[in-house]
């Protein structure tokens, strides 16, 4: 039981990258390499807590309440997204000092928003409606001895369909196929009669808007606690190496962030073994795992060269159908 | 004329900058019938389709398509007209498959489906002669095939009006002869055809009109059949050109380059080199003729350390010492060092060679900033150079420094890479397809500084694609056919049929 209480909450912690590197695969496969995610997702958390903050002990509806801080937080990450797209699309800035810029700014606006809301507000209550499913029945789980289940809350589900219709929408559908070829080759794509800019306005802006949503869920849902917001920039990061490892995929993001969860986690398990003992440098080193092992995945995928496998062949370069 | 106009283009004028590329241009196309557009390198003529595509707007003009004046604002705005164009350099998505290209950016009611996609593709190829794969992924195609996913693509929209830029500069002479079959059978069902050229023979040979451009301006509109070349090459370059290449006899030619028994494989093991052996001599031209891929580029690269050897020995003889050097044993740079120069247009003009974002300067820099003790480089020096060579082979650029190569026309950047490579004053020279993509009058510049280079006694190896020129530059031609040399000719009485014999000579009929 102790292992699969494990499991489950590496799943649960997950979730987070799952809703980062969707984002962020949208955004890449448009061409933009948006390494603002750390911030975004700062700010979709920030956002959807400041709602929550106002809402939070209104008594209302709890599919309502968790429906407006689901939205609150959307917007407000599409929101940095937007800020990202004028500059890198309309204004052809550098993607990845705008990125950059991004990820400072809203990782510091995101801190002084947070600093202000009241935990009892955006905590306590919404934290119940948004872990429905399971919950409810928590002293049944307790006895089954899978107290972890009640991590599984209606965001994480919300995190998996997200990742399957995400890889649905790039391989199965025209809308993918034409997000795909911008991402490749824009030029081409603009020959065809696709509309660049709107795309990839709307690659980002989405992009951005569903990595916002991790944001809230590690805050709000699996965390649950106030100091949760001060290590969403860390996460940011591994979730943009997660999009390696899941090789643009979204759908491999639900296994590639089940398998950082697990390694991101590891530490703390073993420091519940009685037989391993941890000294304070070991941690550090064993949170290290997943970056580890996103090396490994980016060497294994050079190595076999398969051309599908690579990042999109125009990402991170600004494209201006006039120029030469 | 009973024709029916199908696209009329009225005073067009295109500016880039302070670049007039277009000036009160007139252009009318026919249903039904080839139109070619001949100009030479930089006269506008991609610039002017470009703009009847929407990859430009016209900064002055009218373009009437079925009579009515149309703004053609984007490419999808072309393609409602019915307007698509294939482009020199093909627009493809490397990872998707043919029908995912073809179907690309085309809004069609009802649900995505690949298959049925698929299904018309072979059916728009079957229709007009085509050979494709559906289902092949675009890096594993070879030139020739990813030029017909372009066409069906324009095919699968419903264009009636194709533009193709220099569709046959990438092609084999055979591949060439299978795309005019197909473009005669579109033209016969009805469909104008705009084909954008420097090649007269091509002109002659597939056009029923041809329009004639120069210097941004439209010279005149002629009846193919009521034309000859001559009057085609005076409209188009507005003097006579020497239609001749000047040869003088080798003199004092000596051995300076041994090849024996060289062999070669490429990566995936395939033998590129098989046993090749010849020798090139100071003060002398040599060419080498072959079927496109027959292993002329490796044979060059190999020269130059570029291409990992196998088998055999590169002997090289040194004219200022006398000693005989293996360059087997060499790294690429200690090869450069003895004045071997490998001067290599690639398909892509600014891939190798050159970098498309600096300027001419700087990439003269790039092949002596090894040069002095300083730690800071020399601008001084490069950027003469530079300007030397600006004036000496009349490149046509705003300035040296500051534009980077990638704004100047093909011609102008080829001439910036072979003037770069001969200023090293070299005692072998190795030029391939150095006239590649170029108009006449720079090609005659560029076999006239071949023809300098040799009488000052360098070995100078040609890699060149069409016979006449090699016929009449080289003193010997080399031809070469999967990797093997077929034969060594006398250029002063080599027969073309007698080369074009030895290029496709195979292993079977060999004695």
């Amino acid at each position: 039981m102790e292992w699969l209480n494990f499991f489950i909450e590496a799943l649960a912690f997950g979730a987070t990258f799952i809703y980062g590197s969707t984002g962020e695969i949208i955004t890449e496969k448009s061409g933009h390499l948006n390494l603002g995610i750390p911030g975004i997702m700062c700010m979709g958390g920030a956002g959807g807590c400041a709602i929550l903050n106002v809402i939070g002990k209104s008594g209302m509806d709890p599919f309502l309440m968790v429906a407006i801080g689901i939205i609150f937080s959307f917007i407000s990450a599409a929101l940095m997204g937007l800020i990202y797209s004028f500059l890198t699309v309309t204004l052809r800035c550098n993607q990845n000092v705008t990125g950059l810029a991004l990820t400072t700014f809203g990782a510091g606006l995101s801190w002084t928003i947070m600093a202000k809301l009241q935990q009892t507000q955006y905590l306590t209550t919404p934290k119940t409606c948004f872990r429905l499913p399971f919950y409810q029945n928590l002293k049944m789980w307790q006895e089954m001895g899978l107290s972890s289940m009640q991590k599984l809350g209606i965001m994480f589900f919300l995190a998996i369909i997200i990742a399957i219709v995400a890889s649905y929408v790039l391989y199965h559908t025209k809308v993918g196929l034409n997000l795909r070829a911008i991402g490749e080759n824009p030029a081409t794509a603009d020959a065809v009669g696709i509309n660049v800019t709107k795309y990839k306005y709307l690659a980002t802006c989405i992009g951005s808007g569903i990595a916002g949503l991790g944001g809230l869920y590690y805050i709000v849902d699996f965390a649950a606690s106030g100091d949760a917001y001060k290590s969403l920039e860390a996460f940011g990061w591994l979730s943009i190496a997660l999009v390696i490892f899941a090789l643009w995929r979204p759908h491999i993001t639900i296994l590639g962030s089940t398998v950082f969860g697990i390694l991101f986690s590891c530490s703390s398990m073993l420091a519940n073994l009685d037989f391993v003992n941890l000294t304070m440098s070991t941690t550090p080193i064993l949170r290290m795992l997943p970056y580890v092992v996103t090396i490994i995945v980016l060497i294994i995928t050079s190595i076999r060269n398969k051309k599908e496998n690579q990042p999109p062949q125009s990402l991170g370069l600004p494209y201006f159908r006039e120029e030469r | 004329m009973a024709k029916q106009v199908a696209v009329e283009m009225r005073n067009i004028s295109k500016h880039f900058g302070s670049t007039v590329a277009n000036h009160n241009v007139d252009l009318d196309v026919y249903r039904g019938e080839i139109l070619a557009v001949l100009g030479e390198n930089g006269c506008g003529k991609t610039t002017l389709m470009n703009m009847l595509a929407g990859i430009y707007y016209p900064d002055e003009g009218q373009i009437f398509v079925d009579g009515k004046e149309v703004t053609i604002a984007s490419p999808k705005d072309a393609f409602d007209h019915g307007i698509g164009m294939i482009h020199q350099h093909f627009k493809l998505v490397d990872i998707f498959t043919a029908a995912e290209n073809t179907v690309l950016g085309v809004n069609e009611k009802g649900k995505f489906n690949i298959k049925s996609v698929n299904a018309r593709v072979s059916e728009i190829a079957e229709k007009y002669g085509f050979i494709i794969d559906p289902k092949k992924k675009i890096y594993d195609m070879s030139v020739s095939e990813k030029q017909t996913v372009e066409i069906i693509k324009v095919l699968y929209r419903g264009a009636d009006i194709l533009i193709l830029d220099e569709p046959t500069a990438v092609l084999t002479p055979q591949e060439t002869q299978k795309l005019f079959a197909v473009l005669r059978k579109m033209r016969n069902s009805g469909k104008s055809i705009i084909i954008i050229t420097h090649k007269l023979h091509e002109v002659l040979s597939i056009s029923d009109r041809v329009a004639v451009m120069r210097k941004g301006e439209h010279i005149a509109t002629v009846e193919t059949a009521n034309t000859s070349e001559g009057e085609l090459v005076e409209m188009m370059v507005g003097k006579k050109v020497e239609l001749n290449i000047e040869r003088s006899e080798p003199k004092n030619a000596e051995p300076r380059l041994m090849v024996d028994n060289l062999c070669s494989v490429n990566e995936e093991g395939a033998t590129v080199l098989d046993k090749v052996t010849f020798t090139a001599n100071g003060g002398e031209i040599l060419g080498i003729a072959g079927i496109a891929g027959s292993g002329q580029r490796e044979l060059l690269e190999a020269i130059a350390g570029l291409q990992p050897v196998t088998d055999g020995a590169i002997i090289y003889n040194n004219p200022k010492t006398g000693a005989e050097e293996n360059l087997r044993n060499k790294t690429p740079i200690q090869i450069r060092d003895l004045g071997v120069r490998l001067s290599f247009v690639p398909e892509d003009r600014l891939g190798m060679g050159l970098v498309g974002s600096m300027g001419i300067a700087d990439n003269m820099m790039l092949r002596s900033y090894r040069k002095g003790v300083s730690v800071l480089v020399d601008r001084k020096k490069p950027t003469d150079l530079a300007e030397h060579i600006v004036q000496e082979l009349e490149v046509v650029t705003p300035d040296v420094t500051k534009t980077p190569v990638s704004r100047l026309s093909g011609g102008n950047v080829q001439k910036v890479l072979v003037g770069r490579e001969i200023a090293a004053a070299p005692s072998v020279l190795m030029a391939a397809y150095p006239v590649r993509g170029l108009d006449i009058n720079s090609s005659y510049m560029i076999y006239n500084l071949l023809n300098k280079q040799k009488e000052n006694g360098v070995a100078v190896i040609f890699v060149g694609e069409d016979l006449d020129v090699l016929i009449e530059l080289c003193d010997r031609i080399l031809v070469i056919n999967g990797g093997k040399v077929t034969g060594i000719v006398d250029g002063r009485t080599a027969k073309k049929e007698e080369i074009g014999f030895l290029m496709t000579k195979t292993e079977g009929t060999e004695e």
